[in-house]
């Protein structure tokens, strides 16, 4: 009787490592990739094509910016905060497309948001590192932390530079809690590719027409512009699910 | 005791005894703690060339002799002059916070570490003949103090360069005392301060970060027709007329300025930066004043920015005999 007992423990522990390793959590990454559109289009880089509501024709040069915080909402209430913080320039390649660092459970989701730029505590200027620093900087005497944004490029003719900088300023947060509109999604796979969409023209209207010459070539230090830039940053980001995958 | 205890006890005492005649005694050079300046980031420092006493002092050495040039004529520190920074003309850029550089040489020639740069210093300006080391009468014990070895090579010569120039740094400017506390600028420093950090004059942009360099390429709108500077590199014609944003720091006593060394002084370099700009191709967008020519700086305004530009000399660091060549 004693062996039977034996051999009866051994087959129940066996049983149960069996079913420890084989029941996985059933979660889904999410790739974000990064595009960028004026009026619907695909970027062209460099051209002078595009015209604002106010009618100055415009190009884009640059485009470098932070989006972090990305939160999913699930249907039955709870949020998953990533605490990441991305780093996208249109011309590298490697920013472009990004997993977030965790994978979310399956399930049904009622939408994606995040923050554009950077919330405070992230705001500190040296804590992403030098190579980061040396990109998006911003001045301490202008209250430090990095850009959130440096979007330029040439408005009238070549040459005729626009610096569209957005950052905190003195201590005024200006990042944008973006809630990105018919982003719900169900998680049943174990990957989800996300578009991130960046309608760049939209940054110059809505509710503001943005007049080049009005603001000036720079304007990092004018907390009026800025708090422009954020409010026509609202309805700049929309989001898309090209494919998932097994 | 059976036969089986006393054969493993025979064993186990060959096998020490053996242990024992193969052993060398471990090397361990000293280690090296760095001081990094206060405010600036911390250093990466290579987990293959860990800083060492002796590395360093091997490394400086080097760095002030001329047995690293094949036909031994001259040293780093012959173009690389303590007084001056670490510089002596425009083509020499000042060998200052090194330890925190990516993109080397104005036209960004090479990226990587120090030891990548020092590889090209070594193998493809000096063109070192290691022979000339290896029958040298001090080299071979230094490195074996170094390295734990005295077989010279490339690599070991790059990386005791490397691990002097991570000592090369200078914190200690009037600009560094004024973070700390310790010192308080003139009005007219701080109104350079102020144009400085601001878009008005905006040279923060380039001049980033705690070195005053982005380390980054940029057309700086000097020449309507420009030197091709990085695009002899690359080849990419979006980096025609990019050069790398020098350090500011020390930048007082590097004279002249630009790559091709066009300016004698810092109050040439704002007129040109205030009214001077010309117009090509790749100008970079952050010269954001380009169709006026530039930032129209006020005379008052130019003074005070070279005023500030001033302080971030540090005469301790040019003065440092430990980066000396009087050992």
């Amino acid at each position: 009787m004693k062996i039977v007992k034996f051999f009866l423990l051994i087959i129940l522990g066996a049983s149960t490592s069996c079913t420890n390793n084989t029941v996985q959590p059933e979660e889904t990454a999410i790739e974000l990739q990064f595009l960028h559109n004026v009026n619907g289009d695909p970027l062209e880089l460099d051209n002078i094509k595009y015209t604002n509501a106010v009618g100055q024709t415009y190009s884009i040069k640059t485009v470098k910016y932070f989006i972090s915080r990305v939160t999913l909402h699930r249907t039955d209430g709870a949020d998953i905060t990533i605490p990441d913080i991305h780093y996208v320039d249109i011309r590298d390649d490697a920013t472009l497309t990004y997993e977030l660092s965790e994978k979310i459970p399956y399930g049904s989701y009622s939408g994606i948001s995040f923050v554009y730029g950077l919330v405070p505590e992230d705001n500190v200027t040296g804590s992403l590192g030098l190579e980061i620093d040396r990109l998006m900087e911003w001045p301490v005497p202008m209250g430090g932390g990095y850009h959130y944004m440096k979007l330029e490029g040439d408005y009238n003719e070549a040459g005729n530079f626009f610096n569209f900088h957005s950052g905190s300023l003195d201590g005024v947060d200006y990042a944008i809690h973006v809630d990105l509109p018919n982003s719900a999604f169900d998680a049943n796979t174990s990957k989800l590719n996300v578009g991130l969409v960046m309608e760049i023209s939209n940054w110059f209207k809505n509710p503001v027409d943005w007049d080049f010459a009005y603001w000036g070539s720079g304007i990092m230090g004018n907390a009026d512009a800025q708090a422009t830039v954020q409010k026509n940053g609202t309805d700049v980001f929309s989001v898309s699910f090209p494919s998932s995958t097994l | 005791m059976n036969y089986k205890t006393a054969g493993g006890i025979f064993l186990l005492a060959i096998a020490m005894l053996s242990c024992k005649s193969d052993e060398q005694p471990a090397y361990t050079p000293t280690s090296y703690d760095l001081q990094i300046p206060e405010g600036f980031p911390e250093m990466e420092i290579p987990e293959g060339n860990p800083m060492t006493v002796e590395g360093i002092e091997l490394g400086r050495k080097l760095y002030y002799d001329s047995i690293l040039d094949q036909n031994q004529d001259r040293a780093c520190a012959t173009c690389h002059v303590q007084q001056r920074s670490f510089t002596s003309g425009p083509d020499v850029l000042p060998h200052v916070n090194l330890g925190w550089t990516y993109n080397w040489l104005w036209k960004g020639d090479v990226q990587g570490s120090l030891e990548d740069i020092m590889e090209f210093e070594v193998q493809h300006f000096f063109f070192t003949n290691l022979d000339n080391l290896k029958s040298d009468t001090e080299y071979p014990e230094l490195f074996k103090k170094a390295f734990g070895t005295d077989e010279i090579t490339y690599k070991r010569i790059e990386m005791a360069l490397a691990q002097f120039l991570r000592t090369v740094n200078s914190g200690n400017s009037k600009f560094d005392k004024v973070q700390r506390g310790e010192a308080q600028f003139t009005n007219q420093e701080n109104l350079g301060f102020e144009l400085f950090f601001t878009e008005r004059g905006d040279c923060f942009h380039c001049h980033a970060t705690a070195f005053f360099t982005d380390g980054l390429l940029h057309n700086n709108a000097l020449d309507a027709n420009p030197d091709p500077g990085h695009f002899a590199i690359s080849g990419d014609s979006l980096d025609y007329g990019k050069f790398k944003s020098p350090t500011l720091r020390n930048i007082e006593y590097t004279a002249p300025y630009m790559h091709d060394g066009r300016y004698a002084t810092l109050e040439e370099v704002v007129d040109f930066y205030s009214e001077g700009l010309e117009k090509s191709p790749t100008v970079d967008p952050l010269m954001k004043q380009l169709s006026k020519g530039g930032v129209q700086l006020t005379d008052e305004e130019k003074a005070a920015l070279v005023a500030f530009m001033k302080t971030l000399s540090d005469p301790d660091f040019i003065q440092n005999p430990e980066f000396s060549g009087i050992f």
